[in-house]
C-alpha cells in the first residue's frame, strides 16, 4: 500500500526476480545500515534483521486467558514458520495435535483424525500467519498493507506491535465486526522472536514464549 | 395539381413529419418487445422475475491481470470508493467490513428464525453440553486465536446456522475477498436505478469504471464487467451501431445499383424520394401508434428501402422513348398498386400479433410500402424528364424447359422439406445481440457469485405473504421428508420462517431461571465459567418478548442477494424456492402437485414451451398473412391462369427460400417468418410484372433490377451481428433471389420487338 510495488504471493518461495525488488531491498539495507549507524531503530531495520533468519523453528509455551475459562490454559509444543507460506504448530500433552497450514489449506490432526479445510474457515489465524509470514521474510509492503506497525526498543530488545487494518470475519459479516484480533505484539532481539502477545476481543489474551531450536 | 405543386405538398408533408420525429422521437433498444409473453400467471411471474427482478440490477465486476494480493487490494479499494455512492444500493466483495443491511435484525431474531430451533429440545441440557464441549475444545486446541466474542451470547451457534441458509455456496474467499476459480477478484454490485432505465444504469457503470481507474495500481490490472445492466448497455450500443451501418450500406448499395443501371443522376435523386417517404412514414406511423420505436424496427425498416426502390425502378424502366412519365405510370399503375396493396395486407396480419415488436414491424412495412408507392405514383411521373433508362439485358428463355425446370425446383424443394423439415431456433438467447464470449463470461461470473439462475424451482402462491410462507414450509417439509429426496430445496423460510412457525419456536424457549439452571447443569465438570454465558441467557429471555418478524423488515436488503424471493404479482404473493441437485423431476412434480398453491417449474421445459407457443403463434400469423395476400390477389385478378402464375412465383419463392435456408443449416425463427411475408410481397411484385403481356420486354428487366437491389440490401442485413437482423437479412435475400429465379423461368416469353409469343 505504501509503495507501488506488488506484494509477493507467499504461497511458495520465489527468488528476487524483479529489478525493482532488488533495488528496494538494497535501499532497505542501506537505510537500515544508515539508521543503525545513526542509532535509530525502525521497521526497516527490524525487517532487515528478521529476513536474514529464514525459517523459524522453535519450542513454545502458550498461556491463554479467556473470560470463558475458569483458569488459564497452558499449551506447549513446537512451531515452524516458513516465510514461503508454511506454518506448522504441534501441541504436546494429553491430546497431542498438529496444525499445518500450506498455502490456503489447513490440516488439523488430532487423536488419529485428520481434518482438512480452507484457511478461510479460520480468519483470525489467517490474519495472524499473514503477519508472521510477511515479518519473517522482511516484506514491509504486505505487512503494512494488512497492519499498522509500530516498532519500539533497539536491535537487541525490540518490540513490534501489529494492529489489523482490515476487519474480516466471514462468520459474522456485520459492519464493524472483526476477526477478533485486536493486536499482535512480538518481542525479539536481533533477528529472533522471543515472545508474542495476542490480544483478542472479549478480553482474550494469549502469551507465547519461544525458545528457538536449530534453524534450517 | 401541377407537378410543382405536388412536389411542394410532398416536401411540406415530409418536413413536418420529420420535424415531429426529431422532436418526439424515442428509440428503444431492450429486446423484451420481441420476447414472447407468458401463457399463465406462474410463467409470467418467472419470466418477469428473470427480466426485471433484482438480478436485473446486479453488475458483476471481475478484476484480473495482477497477483492475488494486488487484486484483493483493488477489490477493497473499489468497494471503498463506491460505498456511499447513491448509484449503488449494495456493494459486496466478500470482505467482512461490507455491511449487509438486515443482518443485525437476523441476529436479534436468531432464536425465532434459526432452523436449529426446530430440533427436539434445542436448548436442552444435552445440546448445551455438546456446545460447551465444543467451545472448550476450541479454547484449548492447537489452532491459535479462536474467536469467542459471540460464543458468550450464542454458544449453540444458532446465528451461524441461520447464515448457512442465507448464503448457500458463494464464491471462494482469498486474501479476505471473493475470488473466482480462475483467480480474479469478484465484486457483486447492485445498482439503484430501475432495470429499464438504461441511461441511469449507464451512469452507474461509468462511475464504477471511473472509480476503478482512480485506484492506485489499477493500470496494471484489468476490470471486466458483466451482469444484466452491462449486457443491456452493450446491446444498446451494438444495436445502434449495427442499425447505422446496415441502413447506410443498404442505401448506398441500392442507390448505387440504380445509378449503375439507369446511368442518370436524375433517377438517383428521384429514386431516393420514395425511400425517404417510406422511412419517414414508417417511423412516424410506429411512433404515433406505439409511442416510440424499437432500434430493430428502424433497422428492418431501413432495409425496406430495397423494396421501396422497386416502385421507381418499375417506372423508370417501363417508360419508352418519347413517352411521358404520366403515360408510363398509367400503364403500370395497376400491377404496381396491386403488388403494394397485397404486400401491405399481408403485413397487416403482423399488426395483430401478440408481440409489440412484431406489430411494429408490420405497421412500419405497411406505412412504408404505401408511402413509397404513393410517392412513385403521384410525385415521380412529373419529374422523370426526357432521359430514358437503358434496361439491362436479361435473356428471355424460350421453350418449355424453363417452366419444367421451375416445376422441378419447386417439387424438389417440397420433397426436401417434407423429408427433412426445417429446424426451429429454440433458444431465446439467440436473439440477444451480445457476443457469445460475453454471455459465457456472464454465466461464469454469475455461477462464481452463486447468482446463477436455477433450472428448477418450486413456486408457492398465497393470498398474503404469511400464507405463501406457511405453504412453502409445508411443501419443503414434505420434500425433505420424502425418501429418496428428489431435490435439495433452498427456501426463503430457512431464514425467514412464517409468523406461525416463529411463534411456535418462541413458545418453546425456556425462561431465564430455567435456562440458567440448564447452563449450570450442562457445564458440570468443564473449566468454563457459567457467568460468562449470561449474555446468552439474557438474549433468549429477550427473544421470548419479540413479535414475529415479517418479510417487510428485510425487504430491499438481504432478499435481493439470496436466490430466494417473496414477491407480489397480480394480487398474489409468491415464494420462489430454488432447487439444487435435482435427481427425479417426475417425483418432484408429483409431490409438489399435492400441495395447495405450489407449482413445480422446470425452467428449461417452460422456456421450451414458451418458444413452442411462440412458434405456433408466428406460423399462424404467417398463414393468415399469406391467406390474405392470396385472397386479395384472387379478388383483384379473378380465378385465371395469370393468378396462378403470380401465386406460384410469390409462394414458390418462399418454398425455395425455406429449402435453401434448411439446406444451408440456418434455423427458422419468428423473424424468418416475418421476412417470408415480405418475400411473398416481393414475389407478387415480380410475378405481376413478368406475367403481364405488356409486349415491351421491359418487365423482366425491371423485375431483375428490383430483385438485385433487394438482394443487395438484405445481404448487407444478413451480415449484421444481431441475430434478429441477420435472420431477416438471410431470409429475404434468399427469398428475393428465389422469387426472381421463378419469375424469370416462368416469364411470358416476349421479344424485345414487343411481340408476345403464345
Amino acid at each position: 500500500m505504501t509503495s507501488g510495488q506488488e506484494p509477493r504471493p507467499h504461497s511458495r518461495p520465489r527468488p528476487f526476480r524483479r529489478p525493482a525488488r532488488t533495488v528496494a531491498l538494497a535501499a532497505l539495507l542501506c537505510a537500515s545500515a544508515a539508521a543503525a549507524a545513526a542509532g535509530h531503530f525502525d521497521l526497516q531495520s527490524l525487517l532487515a534483521r528478521v529476513a536474514d533468519n529464514g525459517v523459524v523453528q522453535a519450542r513454545y509455551r502458550e498461556v491463554r486467558h479467556s473470560p470463558l475459562l475458569s483458569e488459564p490454559v497452558t499449551l506447549t509444543g513446537r512451531i515452524l514458520i516458513d516465510p514461503a507460506g508454511r506454518f506448522v504448530k504441534t501441541s504436546e500433552g494429553e491430546n497431542p495435535s498438529t496444525l499445518r497450514l500450506d498455502g490456503d489449506t489447513v490440516v488439523l490432526e488430532r487423536g488419529g483424525e485428520t481434518h482438512t479445510a480452507s484457511v478461510d474457515r479460520y480468519p483470525m489465524m489467517e490474519m495472524l500467519v499473514k503477519g508472521l509470514f510477511a515479518l519473517s521474510r522482511g516484506d514491509a509492503d504486505t505487512l503494512t498493507q494488512y497492519f499498522q506497525a509500530e516498532v519500539t526498543g533497539g536491535p537487541d530488545a525490540w518490540q513490534l506491535t501489529l494492529k489489523p487494518r482490515h476487519r474480516v470475519n466471514p462468520d459474522n459479516p456485520t459492519a464493524g465486526e472483526t476477526t477478533g484480533l485486536v493486536s499482535l505484539t512480538i518481542h525479539g532481539s536481533g533477528g529472533r522472536f522471543r515472545r508474542m502477545v495476542l490480544e483478542q476481543s472479549a478480553g482474550q489474551r494469549t502469551v507465547m514464549t519461544f525458545q528457538e531450536t536449530d534453524a534450517q | 395539381m401541377t407537378p410543382r405543386w405536388r412536389a411542394l405538398a410532398w416536401a411540406g408533408a415530409l418536413a413536418v413529419t420529420l420535424a415531429l420525429i426529431v422532436l418526439r422521437g424515442h428509440v428503444r433498444t431492450d429486446l423484451s418487445l420481441f420476447l414472447p409473453d407468458a401463457a399463465n400467471p406462474v410463467q409470467h411471474l418467472v419470466v418477469d422475475q428473470l427480466r426485471h427482478g433484482p438480478a436485473a440490477r446486479v453488475v458483476l465486476a471481475a478484476i484480473g491481470g495482477a497477483p492475488g494480493p494486488a487484486l484483493a487490494r483493488l477489490s477493497r479499494g473499489l468497494a471503498g470508493a463506491l460505498r456511499g455512492d447513491p448509484a449503488f444500493e449494495g456493494i459486496y466483495n466478500g470482505a467482512g467490513g461490507t455491511p449487509l443491511a438486515g443482518l443485525d435484525t437476523l441476529r436479534r431474531y436468531r432464536y425465532l428464525l434459526s432452523p436449529q430451533m426446530d430440533r427436539p429440545d434445542p436448548l436442552g441440557i444435552g445440546r448445551l453440553r455438546r456446545a460447551f464441549d465444543a467451545i472448550h475444545r476450541r479454547l484449548t486446541g492447537v489452532v491459535p486465536g479462536m474467536d469467542v466474542a459471540h460464543t458468550r451470547s450464542d454458544p449453540t451457534g444458532a446465528f451461524s446456522a441461520l447464515l448457512e441458509h442465507l448464503r448457500p455456496g458463494g464464491p471462494e474467499r482469498r486474501q479476505g475477498v471473493w475470488f473466482t476459480e480462475d483467480g480474479r477478484a469478484l465484486l457483486v454490485l447492485r445498482t439503484s436505478a430501475a432495470p429499464l432505465d438504461l441511461n441511469a444504469q449507464g451512469r452507474a457503470v461509468h462511475r464504477l469504471r471511473a472509480a476503478f481507474d482512480g485506484l492506485p495500481g489499477a493500470d496494471r490490472a484489468a476490470l471486466t464487467l458483466t451482469g444484466q445492466p452491462v449486457i443491456a448497455l452493450r446491446s444498446r450500443s451494438l444495436i445502434k451501431s449495427e442499425v447505422q451501418r446496415v441502413s447506410l450500406l443498404a442505401t448506398v448499395f441500392a442507390l448505387g445499383l440504380l445509378v449503375a443501371v439507369t446511368r442518370s443522376w436524375r433517377f438517383l435523386v428521384l429514386g431516393a424520394l420514395p425511400l425517404a417517404a417510406a422511412l419517414t412514414a414508417g417511423v412516424s406511423a410506429v411512433m404515433a401508434l406505439f409511442g416510440g420505436i424499437h432500434g430493430i424496427t428502424v433497422a428492418f425498416g431501413a432495409t425496406l428501402v430495397g423494396v421501396a426502390l422497386d416502385y421507381p425502378v418499375h417506372l423508370f424502366l417501363h417508360r419508352r422513348r418519347g413517352e411521358s412519365g404520366m403515360v408510363a405510370m398509367r400503364r403500370i399503375r395497376r400491377p404496381l398498386w396491386l403488388g403494394a396493396a397485397t404486400t401491405a395486407l399481408g403485413f397487416a396480419a403482423l399488426c395483430f400479433a401478440g408481440f409489440a415488436g412484431i406489430a411494429q414491424l408490420g405497421v412500419f412495412a405497411i406505412a412504408g410500402v404505401l408511402a413509397a408507392v404513393g410517392t412513385t405514383h403521384w410525385l415521380l411521373p412529373g419529374w422523370v424528364g426526357d432521359v430514358v433508362a437503358k434496361p439491362p439485358p436479361v435473356p428471355a428463355l424460350q421453350g418449355r424447359w424453363p417452366r419444367v425446370a421451375a416445376a422441378a425446383l419447386l417439387l424438389a424443394s417440397a420433397a426436401y422439406l417434407i423429408a427433412r423439415p426445417p429446424r426451429w431456433e429454440g433458444d431465446l438467447e439467440h436473439m440477444s445481440p451480445v457476443p457469445e464470449a460475453m454471455k459465457r463470461l456472464d454465466h461464469r461470473l454469475r455461477s462464481a457469485a452463486g447468482l446463477a439462475g436455477p433450472r428448477d424451482l418450486i413456486v408457492v402462491g398465497g393470498a398474503d405473504p404469511q400464507q405463501a410462507l406457511r405453504r412453502t414450509e409445508a411443501v419443503v417439509a414434505a420434500l425433505r421428508d420424502s425418501s429418496p429426496v428428489p431435490a435439495v430445496a433452498q427456501p426463503l423460510t430457512d431464514w425467514l420462517a412464517s409468523q406461525q412457525r416463529q411463534l411456535a419456536r418462541r413458545g418453546r424457549l425456556p425462561g431465564a431461571a430455567e435456562l440458567r439452571h440448564r447452563v449450570g447443569a450442562a457445564l458440570g465438570g468443564l473449566p468454563l465459567k457459567a457467568a460468562a454465558f449470561s449474555p446468552f441467557v439474557e438474549d433468549v429471555a429477550a427473544s421470548r418478548r419479540l413479535a414475529p418478524l415479517g418479510p417487510d423488515a428485510l425487504s430491499g436488503s438481504l432478499d435481493a442477494l439470496a436466490g430466494q424471493k417473496l414477491i407480489r404479482d397480480q394480487d398474489q404473493w409468491w415464494s420462489l424456492v430454488p432447487l439444487a441437485e435435482v435427481t427425479d423431476r417426475r417425483a418432484l412434480a408429483r409431490l409438489v402437485s399435492g400441495h395447495t398453491g405450489a407449482h413445480y417449474l422446470d425452467l428449461k421445459r417452460e422456456t421450451n414451451q414458451l418458444v413452442n407457443g411462440y412458434r405456433r403463434q408466428a406460423t399462424i400469423h404467417f398463414a393468415v398473412g399469406g391467406g390474405v395476400i392470396l385472397l386479395s390477389l384472387l379478388l383483384a385478378l379473378g380465378w385465371r391462369r395469370r393468378t396462378l402464375h403470380v401465386a406460384a412465383v410469390a409462394f414458390g419463392g418462399v418454398l425455395l427460400a425455406v429449402a435453401a435456408l434448411a439446406l444451408a443449416g440456418v434455423p427458422l425463427s419468428l423473424f424468418s417468418l416475418v421476412s417470408l411475408l415480405l418475400v411473398v410481397g416481393l414475389g407478387l411484385d415480380y410475378g405481376l410484372f413478368t406475367s403481364e403481356p405488356d409486349g415491351t420486354g421491359l418487365s423482366l428487366a425491371s423485375a431483375t433490377v428490383c430483385a438485385a437491389s433487394t438482394v443487395l440490401a438484405f445481404a448487407v442485413l444478413a451480415t449484421a451481428d444481431i441475430a434478429v437482423l441477420g435472420d431477416i437479412g438471410s431470409t429475404v435475400a434468399a427469398g428475393a433471389a428465389a422469387s426472381w429465379l421463378l419469375a424469370w423461368l416462368m416469364a411470358r416469353p416476349t421479344d424485345i420487338n414487343g411481340e408476345t409469343r403464345s
